[in-house]
C-alpha cells in the first residue's frame, strides 16, 4: 500500500488506487451484473417458451390423429402382439405417445428411442386436460431422462371421450439448443465488455483532464506564490466548483498572508527607526567623550561645547524614551482611566500655556461650554499640546495663524486645530501618523521630537474612542480635527486597538 | 601616530551634535575640518575644499548618503568613509559596493574612526606618510621633493604638483582636460596650452628628450611610464 502512495501514478498507468481505476472496475462490473442478469431473464424466459411451444405442438399433432387411427392404434395396443404394425399416425421423432382409458388402464402406443411416458395419476391428468389451468405440460425426471409430458383428451365426437392421450419428448434437444443460445449470449457480452474497457480508457482519461489540470496548478501553489489561481472554465460543473471554492479558500490565505507580512514590515521598519533614533544621540555623547578624554577637556571652552551638547542629546534620548516607553503603554492598555469631565474646562486650563507656545503668532481660541466627555485630563492635554506644538513648529514666528475650536457637532465633541503653514503634500498625509515617519520639510531634528508625537495623538485618540482626520492643502495650511463621543453616548468600551 | 599635516577631512552629517563633535575632535587630532550638513553643501565642499576623506551619514533628508558617494566618487579619488545607524548587512553591501572605501555603525568609537581614516589615507594618499618610491621616481610630500634616480629635481610648485600627480598616477592616460582640472583646479579658467607648456619644461629636467618617461598619446593625452 505504502508504495502504491508513493509512487506517482504515470499518465499511462493503471494504479489500483488510482480513480481511473476504480471507475473503470467498477463501471465494467456493473455492466458485467447487468449482462448476467440480462442474461438470466433470457434463459429463463427462452427456455419456458421453448418448452411451451414443443408441447403446444405436440397438442397439435395429438389432435390431429383422427378417430379412426385412434381406434387402429388402441386395437393394435390390445391385440398384444410383439410385432408391432406401422402406426398409422406420424409423429415428430423423438416422441412417444400412451393413451389411458376411462378405468386408468394405461397403453403404450409409439415408443420412439426407447422411453415411455409416465403413467399420470388423476389430479395430474386433469391438470394437464384443464384449459383453465395455466399449467399444460409437465416435466418428468423419474425415468432416465427427463421428458416434456403433454396430456389431450380423446373422444370420437364432442362430449364423449374414450381416454386420454398423453405424449412425451425428451428435453434434451431443447436445452441443447438452450445451451448453445446462452454460449452465444455469453461469447457478446465478454465481447462488449472488452470492448467497454477498451472504449473507457481513452474517454475517462480525456474526461478526468480538468482534475490532473488542478492537481498540476495546485502543486505550484505554495506560500510564496499564492497569486495563482485554478482554472474555473473547464466545462466541469463539480469541477469547476471545486477549484471556485479553493480559489476563494486561496483568496482569503492570499489577504492574510500579505496583511501579516505588512505587520512584520512595519514591526521592522520601527525597530529599525527606533533603533536609529536611540543611536544618534547616543553616538554624538559618545564622541564627545571620547574627544574629552582625548584631551579636549583640559580646553575650557571645548568642554564648555561638548556638555552643552551632551545634556542637550541626552534630553533628547530621554524623551524618546519616554515617547516608546508611553506608546507600547497605550499599545497595551489603550484605554486609560477616564472620568466624565468637561473638556471645555480642561482646554481653557491650558490657554496660557498654548499662548507661550505660540509667541507672537495670532491664536484665536473657540470654545463651546458644557462639553461633557468621557476622558483622561493628562493625555487629553498631550493631544492639544502635540498638535499645537506641531502647528506651532509649521507656521511663520509672526504671520502664522492658529485656530484652535472645540465644538459640539452631530452628537459629537469636535476639536479642531488648524494652520497657515506650507500644508503637507498628498504624498505624505498617509504616513504622517506612522511612528517615526517625517516629512522631508520636518526632518529639522531642533525643532521636533523623533518623529513620534503624532503616533502617540492618535493612540490616545483611539483609546477614547474617537477619531482623527488631517486635511491640508499645499500654501495654505494644514487642518487636524480629532472627534471625541459624548459621555452618554460613550459606550465605555475602547476602539479594539490593531496598532504596531 | 604623527600628525599629518593638510590632512582634508570632510564631515557630512544632518546631525548637528555629530558634526560638532567630529570637527572638535579631528581638529584636535590635527586635521583640516569642514563640516557639511546635507549632501549638496558636501559636493559642492568637495570641489572647493578637497578633501582626502569624506566622512558621510547614509541617513539624511534630500539627498541620502549612497547618491552622495555615488557624486563624489565621479569628482575625485576621495577616501570615503560612510556612517550608518542601521546595522543592516544590506545597508552596508550597498554603501560598499557604490563606492564607499569603509562602513562604521553608529555609535562608533572616535579612536576607531582615527585609526579608519588612517588606515584609508595610507591606502589612498602614501605620499602623505613619507617617501613613496615609483620606479625611478621617489616623492616626498612632507618635503615637496621628487627625486629622480636619487637626484633631487629642482622643481616649480606647479611643477611638482603636476609631476606628483602624474606620476602617481602612472600607467593611465591622463587628458590635457583631467589634468588642468586635477593640477591646476576647476576655476581655472586657462587654456589646456598650459599643460603642454609645463610637460616640455618637466621633459626638459627629468632629462626626457625621446620621451620615454612622459609619453605623449596624440589626441588622448600623456602617460607615464616606470
Amino acid at each position: 500500500m505504502k508504495t502504491a502512495h508513493t509512487d506517482k501514478p504515470g499518465p499511462g498507468r493503471l494504479e489500483f488506487h488510482s480513480l481511473r481505476f476504480q471507475l473503470l472496475s467498477r463501471s465494467l462490473i456493473i455492466l458485467a451484473v447487468l449482462l448476467g442478469f440480462i442474461g438470466i431473464i433470457q434463459y429463463v424466459f427462452m427456455r419456458d417458451n421453448t418448452f411451451r411451444n414443443m408441447a403446444v405442438s405436440l397438442q397439435g399433432q395429438v389432435r390431429n390423429i383422427s378417430p379412426a387411427a385412434w381406434e387402429s392404434l388402441l386395437a393394435g395396443s390390445s391385440s398384444g402382439t410383439d410385432e408391432q404394425p406401422r402406426p398409422p399416425v406420424i409423429l415428430m421423432p423423438g416422441t412417444s405417445l400412451a393413451f389411458i382409458d376411462e378405468e386408468g388402464n394405461y397403453a403404450l402406443l409409439i415408443s420412439d428411442h426407447g422411453f415411455q411416458p409416465p403413467s399420470l395419476t388423476p389430479e395430474q391428468k386433469n391438470q394437464l386436460i384443464d384449459p383453465r389451468s395455466r399449467q399444460f405440460y409437465l416435466l418428468d425426471n423419474t425415468g432416465s431422462e427427463e421428458q416434456l409430458v403433454v396430456a389431450v383428451p380423446v373422444g370420437r365426437e364432442a362430449g364423449q371421450t374414450m381416454g386420454t392421450a398423453i405424449i412425451s419428448t425428451r428435453t434434451a434437444p431443447l436445452k441443447e439448443l438452450l445451451l448453445r443460445h446462452m454460449l452465444v449470449f455469453l461469447a457478446l457480452a465478454l465481447g462488449a465488455l472488452f470492448m467497454g474497457l477498451l472504449a473507457f480508457l481513452p474517454v475517462l482519461r480525456r474526461t478526468l483532464i480538468p482534475l490532473s489540470n488542478m492537481v498540476d496548478t495546485a502543486a505550484q501553489i505554495d506560500a510564496g506564490n499564492l497569486d495563482r489561481r485554478f482554472p474555473t472554465q473547464q466545462g466541469q460543473v463539480e469541477v469547476d466548483r471545486l477549484a471556485e471554492s479553493f480559489n476563494g479558500m486561496l483568496h482569503r490565505l492570499e489577504v492574510t498572508f500579505s496583511a501579516e507580512k505588512e505587520t512584520q514590515e512595519q514591526m521592522r521598519r520601527f525597530i529599525a527607526d527606533a533603533s536609529h533614533e536611540l543611536r544618534t544621540p547616543l553616538t554624538s555623547i559618545h564622541g564627545f567623550l571620547e574627544v574629552l578624554l582625548r584631551g579636549a577637556a583640559n580646553q575650557p571652552e571645548q568642554l564648555e561645547t561638548a556638555l552643552q551638547s551632551m545634556h542637550s542629546e541626552s534630553l533628547r534620548l530621554n524623551k524618546l524614551v519616554e515617547d516608546l516607553l508611553l506608546l507600547s503603554k497605550l499599545d497595551r492598555t489603550p484605554c486609560a482611566e477616564m472620568e466624565v469631565g468637561y473638556l471645555d474646562q480642561t482646554l481653557m486650563e491650558m490657554e496660557p500655556q498654548l499662548r507661550i507656545l505660540a509667541g507672537e503668532r495670532r491664536l484665536v481660541l473657540t470654545i463651546q461650554p458644557d462639553l461633557e466627555c468621557r476622558f483622561n485630563p493628562d493625555q487629553i492635554k498631550q493631544v492639544v499640546l502635540n498638535l499645537f506644538q506641531n502647528a506651532v513648529q509649521h507656521t511663520d514666528s509672526f504671520e502664522g495663524v492658529i485656530r484652535v475650536s472645540l465644538l459640539k457637532a452631530h452628537e459629537k465633541v469636535q476639536l479642531v486645530i488648524q494652520d497657515n503653514g506650507p500644508g503637507i503634500s498628498p504624498e505624505h498625509i498617509n504616513h504622517i501618523f506612522e511612528r517615526f515617519y517625517r516629512s522631508e520639510n520636518s526632518r529639522n531634528r531642533r525643532e521636533g521630537g523623533a518623529g513620534l508625537g503624532l503616533s502617540i495623538t492618535k493612540a490616545i485618540v483611539e483609546g477614547h474612542g474617537g477619531t482623527i482626520q488631517v486635511s491640508s492643502k499645499v500654501g495654505e495650511g494644514t487642518r487636524v480635527q480629532v472627534t471625541f463621543p459624548e459621555a452618554d453616548l460613550w459606550s465605555g468600551q475602547a476602539a479594539s486597538s490593531g496598532r504596531i | 601616530m604623527q600628525p599629518l599635516k593638510g590632512v582634508r577631512i570632510l564631515a557630512v552629517d544632518d546631525e548637528p551634535h555629530i558634526l560638532q563633535f567630529l570637527e572638535l575632535g579631528l581638529k584636535n587630532e590635527g586635521y583640516e575640518v569642514r563640516c557639511a550638513d546635507n549632501g549638496l553643501t558636501a559636493i559642492a565642499d568637495m570641489e572647493e575644499f578637497k578633501p582626502h576623506v569624506v566622512i558621510l551619514d547614509v541617513m539624511m533628508p534630500g539627498m541620502d548618503g549612497f547618491e552622495v558617494v555615488r557624486h563624489l566618487k565621479k569628482l575625485d579619488n576621495v577616501a570615503v568613509i560612510m556612517l550608518t545607524a542601521r546595522d543592516e548587512v544590506d545597508d552596508r553591501v550597498k554603501g560598499l559596493s557604490i563606492g564607499a572605501d569603509d562602513y562604521m555603525v553608529k555609535p562608533f568609537s572616535f579612536e576607531e574612526l582615527l585609526a579608519r581614516i588612517n588606515a584609508r589615507l595610507r591606502n589612498q594618499f602614501p605620499h602623505l606618510f613619507g617617501e613613496v618610491i615609483l620606479g625611478p621616481f621617489s616623492i616626498d610630500d612632507r618635503r615637496r621633493e621628487i627625486k629622480l634616480d636619487k637626484r633631487i629635481l629642482e622643481l616649480s610648485p606647479t611643477e611638482y604638483e603636476l609631476l606628483k600627480y602624474m606620476v602617481l598616477n602612472h600607467g593611465l592616460v591622463l587628458s590635457k582636460k583631467l589634468i588642468l582640472d586635477k593640477v591646476w583646479g576647476y576655476d581655472f579658467g586657462g587654456e589646456e596650452n598650459i599643460v603642454e607648456v609645463y610637460v616640455r619644461s618637466l621633459r626638459e629636467k627629468l632629462n626626457d628628450k625621446d620621451h620615454r618617461l612622459i609619453r605623449t598619446l596624440r589626441g588622448s593625452g600623456y602617460r607615464v611610464d616606470i
